[in-house]
């Protein structure tokens, strides 16, 4: 009997051993201390739930306090506020892109066979920054309530999507849930870790609902008497509903994930907009301290990037990487360092190349639209530039030529697409056009078309937009010496997009975009994929359904191929197809490319811990989120 | 006198429909809309927007009707009290004004009030000791000020403050003193951001102020009663202040009333410079993203500030100048 009584007493103290061993010792911010000891805030274990997300530092634990000291520039810079501090989605990318994704909302994800349904689950004990839990729910809110509207979401995200079918969603428990379409969705997981992918857990049921009348039956009525026009209108100031909605940080009382919550909101007249620690912040670091480390946020809002950037040179911004970073103000910045006690960090950019040129194959002038689709036409521009002369005026020297491509180093580099017509070859390029037809001179020496008429070629340009509008001048003089009689057309961006998205262009200059992982998300550069493929966009639209031109069948043979990648989630499948799909590219040369992207940086004061260097930036890989900011702290 | 102001003032309701027109008619002028506008944002982050989705949105923002329906919509709303909301903002266009309104006006009454104390003393003081050493400095410093652009003065400005005396960048305040309450902390913060938009706006129109009181003064000064005053025992420095200054000062006043927009439109690029709180910014913002109803409500205001400041300084001449009270 007493041998018993030893062994459960042993047995019953290890278990409690045990068991407090698995409830482990979370460590809190000294500012919470106060709150926690007068009952205002439950204790930190029961706020980051039973399974938080574990973080490794970058470089090594991190201390408490501090205020973080931002900026942003010009009207509406909300996605400044996004990809810095807003970037939660159920899976992430790690901050080196290499394409694995990790969990965090969710613990995991189990995909079907054949790629229709998707599984997650989720974390025990997950709580909103006001203390209510997050639970499948929440999704179910957005899948179900949400997305089919029409008010709310006039267009439907293309990622979630499967030919015009939304998901469906079935809650198989509080943390477990699964979303499945009747066709395949392979690039479901791509899309749910990029930026984009924010969107599944943006909104709380407990809280939105209130403003929806499927919930309340008085949502219009409170809406219009708090002075919006609708419950629609109303729902959208409140809760912010797409991803990039302003809303999404003026709203204090709106519970969040994220590592912090808003306090002075950011509304048109604001100059600064501040954000406080979020007590109930899912992850914690090695150590088992909760993150995030550093205590309030101060972004300020400037008018235009100069004063921002007279603001880091003084030292007064903690971390910058979106506005005064670019080759214009490096000289003056690397001057600065020891002045602002800040370092230049560099970082990667994964797009495409600096920039394209796009002649236009829809155009609708019908002596110009059979020479621009003259592949050869599109090849003698490509001779007559001289890259590296480009390269070293406008980029100091910081890039290799190259046509738009998928990264070298990438397993979607195709060489043939890289290096094909990139010798700067003035005899080869008159050769060229001599050949097809626009042997002719006119009076000014320049090139005449076919039918004798004098050939005029706009290049248009935005002068807003970085170094397009320099480039697009040098453009001009290298085709005038070949005899092609370019004109450069400067214009502002909306005008820009008006006249490209009605094909009324001749060429116009603009930035690559997909480069690495991003090609699948979105490849308007490789093929006509959106309204965003500058040299078909007739082809395009036609593609999206939205009227425009039936193409040639070697473009209907790229969207096949593309539509096969999206219908498998195997990598290895994807590349393949990819590659079959970057031969008809390299095939057709639909654009022309100066060189390989140039190199970014960013900039970090001097006692900003946990901050790595060399990573990519982007906008689908949205940098400094993947950077997991809520791991910097102050030194 | 009274007849005077109320016929003035009546003169003005056309004045303003006329500029309302206007001012929407400008705003229309660039090729597509707002909705052109926010098109080509999603469309550089990645989303496809088709056609019939920008057409439902230009109906719901009333964009797609024809101009004289939209115009009457617009200002019926106006009459009403009724703004408008800001495309880009999401906001009532009422709550974005007002706050900024207030500040660009502190600022300008501030200018204003500086540069007439600052000119108005050293232009009498030019005339009065003609090619003196005073008078050929504040000429030379007059032609300088005129030629220098006020943004490039006021950067450099800003570059010296931040740099060389740590006073950080930009805005009215500190960011520590921006939400606290008044105080005199808070006010010694306000004058050392203050001084630089307010020293920058002024400077081009002091050094023109001087000019011009020179002029007008040098003109007065040697007229028959300046001389009968003296021969009557006059004090040289009550005589000139009395009597020639009063005459002079005719063309000041009559241009009173342009400097309040002058400096409310001038201040449009010193403020997106200097990232003051005031209207500038917003109004820059508005215009280039073609927020038509925020655009136009400000436009409508410095209209109607026009032609208050021309209603003002034609009031204040007439007090002044008995001899246009009377004709």
């Amino acid at each position: 009997m007493q041998r018993v009584r030893i062994a459960a007493l042993a047995g019953i103290s290890l278990f409690a051993l045990a068991t407090s061993a698995m409830a482990q010792d979370y460590k809190q911010a000294p500012e919470l201390d106060a709150l926690v000891s007068s009952g205002a805030l439950p204790a930190v274990a029961e706020r980051v739930g039973a399974n938080p997300r574990v973080l490794t530092p970058v470089e090594s634990v991190g201390k408490y306090g501090g205020t973080f000291r931002g900026g942003m520039v010009g009207g509406n810079d909300r996605n400044m506020l996004f990809t810095y501090f807003g970037y939660e989605g159920l899976l992430a990318w790690d901050a080196d892109w290499t394409g694995e994704v990790h969990p965090n909302i969710a613990t995991g994800y189990t995909a079907s066979a054949d790629s229709r349904s998707f599984t997650f689950t989720l974390r025990e004990g997950m709580k909103w920054s006001d203390g209510s839990p997050f639970t499948a729910d929440d999704v179910a809110f957005f899948i179900e309530d949400i997305l089919p509207d029409e008010k709310l979401f006039p267009t439907k995200p293309g990622w979630l999507t499967v030919e015009g079918e939304l998901p469906s969603i079935a809650v198989i428990s509080p943390t477990e849930f699964t979303m499945s379409w009747s066709k395949p969705n392979g690039l479901f997981i791509l899309n749910a870790a990029s930026v984009y992918g924010v969107q599944l857990a943006l909104l709380n049921k407990a809280y939105c609902s209130q403003f929806l009348p499927k919930y309340n039956e008085n949502a219009d009525a409170e809406a219009v008497a708090a002075g919006a026009a609708g419950w629609a209108e109303h729902m959208v100031a409140k809760c912010g509903v797409g991803i990039e909605a302003i809303e999404r940080w003026r709203n204090p009382e709106r519970p969040v994930l994220e590592a912090w919550k808003i306090v002075d909101p950011y509304v048109a007249g604001a100059t600064r907009v501040t954000f406080e620690r979020n007590p109930y912040y899912w992850k914690v670091d090695t150590d088992g301290n909760q993150l995030p480390y550093i205590d309030d946020l101060s972004i300020g809002v400037n008018a235009e990037s100069q004063t921002l950037l007279l603001s880091v040179l003084a030292g007064e911004i903690d971390y910058e990487v979106r506005h005064t970073t670019n080759t214009t103000n490096l000289p003056v910045i690397a001057e600065g360092v020891e002045q602002g006690d800040y370092r230049i960090s560099p970082r990667e950019s994964r797009v495409g190349n600096v920039m394209t040129i796009s002649v236009n194959l829809n155009s609708q002038d019908a002596t110009k639209a059979p020479i621009f689709q003259n592949k050869d036409f599109r090849i003698a521009l490509s001779h007559a530039l001289d890259r590296q002369a480009i390269i070293d005026t406008i980029y100091l020297g910081q890039s290799t030529p190259q046509q738009v491509s998928p990264r070298e180093g990438t397993p979607y580099y195709n060489e043939r697409l890289a290096t094909q017509y990139l010798e700067h070859d003035v005899e080869k390029a008159n050769a060229l056009l001599d050949s097809i037809g626009l042997d002719k001179r006119g009076g000014n020496g320049m090139r005449l078309a076919p039918d004798g008429s004098p050939l005029v070629v706009n290049v248009a340009a935005v002068t807003a937009l970085g170094n397009m509008a320099d480039a697009a001048e040098l453009f001009v003089q290298y085709w005038q010496a070949v005899g092609v009689d370019a004109r450069f057309n400067a214009m502002d961006r909306t005008r820009f997009y008006e006249e490209k998205t009605a094909s009324q262009h001749d060429i116009v200059v603009w930035g690559a975009t997909s480069g690495g992982i991003d090609v699948f998300i979105d490849p308007r550069d490789y093929f006509p994929f959106s309204t965003e493929s500058n040299f078909a966009i007739e082809w395009a639209k036609n593609y999206i359904g939205d009227g425009g031109v039936e193409p040639p069948d070697y473009v209907k043979e790229q969207w096949a191929l593309y539509d096969q990648i999206k219908a498998t989630s195997v990598p290895e499948e994807q590349n393949e197809l990819f590659q079959r799909l970057l031969e008809i590219t390299a095939d057709q040369f639909y654009q022309i490319g100066i060189g390989t992207a140039v190199p970014l940086y960013s900039i970090a004061k001097n006692n900003l811990g946990n901050v790595p260097d060399g990573t990519p930036t982007g906008w689908i890989h949205p940098d400094p989120g993947t950077l997991n900011t809520e791991q910097f702290y102050f030194k | 006198m009274l007849a005077f102001i109320v016929k003035r003032v009546l003169g003005m309701i056309p004045a303003m429909f006329a500029i309302s027109i206007l001012a929407f008619t400008v705003i229309q002028l660039p090729p597509g809309d707002y909705v052109s506008t926010y098109a080509a944002q999603l469309a550089q982050s990645g989303e496809n927007v088709d056609s019939a989705a920008l057409n439902a949105l230009r109906e719901r923002y009333g964009l797609g009707e024809n101009m004289v329906v939209q115009y009457t919509k617009w200002i019926s709303g106006v009459l009403r009290g009724d703004f408008g909301d800001s495309f880009e903002w999401r906001q009532p266009v009422t709550e974005l004004i007002w706050g900024r309104m207030g500040m660009t006006a502190l600022i300008s009454i501030c200018t204003l009030i500086l540069m007439w104390l600052v000119s108005l003393p050293i232009g009498i003081y030019s005339a009065a000791r003609q090619y003196s050493v005073v008078d050929y400095l504040s000429t030379a410093f007059a032609f300088l000020a005129m030629a220098t652009p006020n943004f490039l003065l006021a950067i450099v400005l800003l570059y010296i403050t931040t740099m060389w005396f740590g006073v950080s960048v930009g805005g009215l305040f500190s960011p520590q003193y921006e939400s606290a309450p008044w105080s005199l902390g808070k006010l010694w913060d306000f004058i050392t951001h203050a001084w630089v938009p307010i020293f920058v706006l002024g400077t081009a129109g002091t050094a023109s102020l001087i000019r011009i009181m020179r002029a007008n003064l040098l003109d007065e000064l040697h007229r028959p009663y300046v001389e009968a005053g003296r021969a009557k025992g006059l004090p040289e420095a009550r005589l000139i202040l009395s009597y020639p200054t009063r005459v002079a000062l005719n063309p000041f006043i009559s241009t009173v009333g342009w400097v309040l927009p002058a400096l409310i439109s001038g201040e449009l690029i010193v403020s997106t410079v200097l990232n003051l709180p005031t209207a500038g910014p917003l109004l820059l913002q508005a215009l280039k993203s073609q927020d038509m109803y925020l655009a136009g409500a400000f436009i409508l205001l410095s209209g109607g500030l026009v032609l208050i400041g021309t209603l003002i300084s034609d009031i204040l001449l007439a007090i002044s100048d008995p001899r246009i009270r009377l004709s």
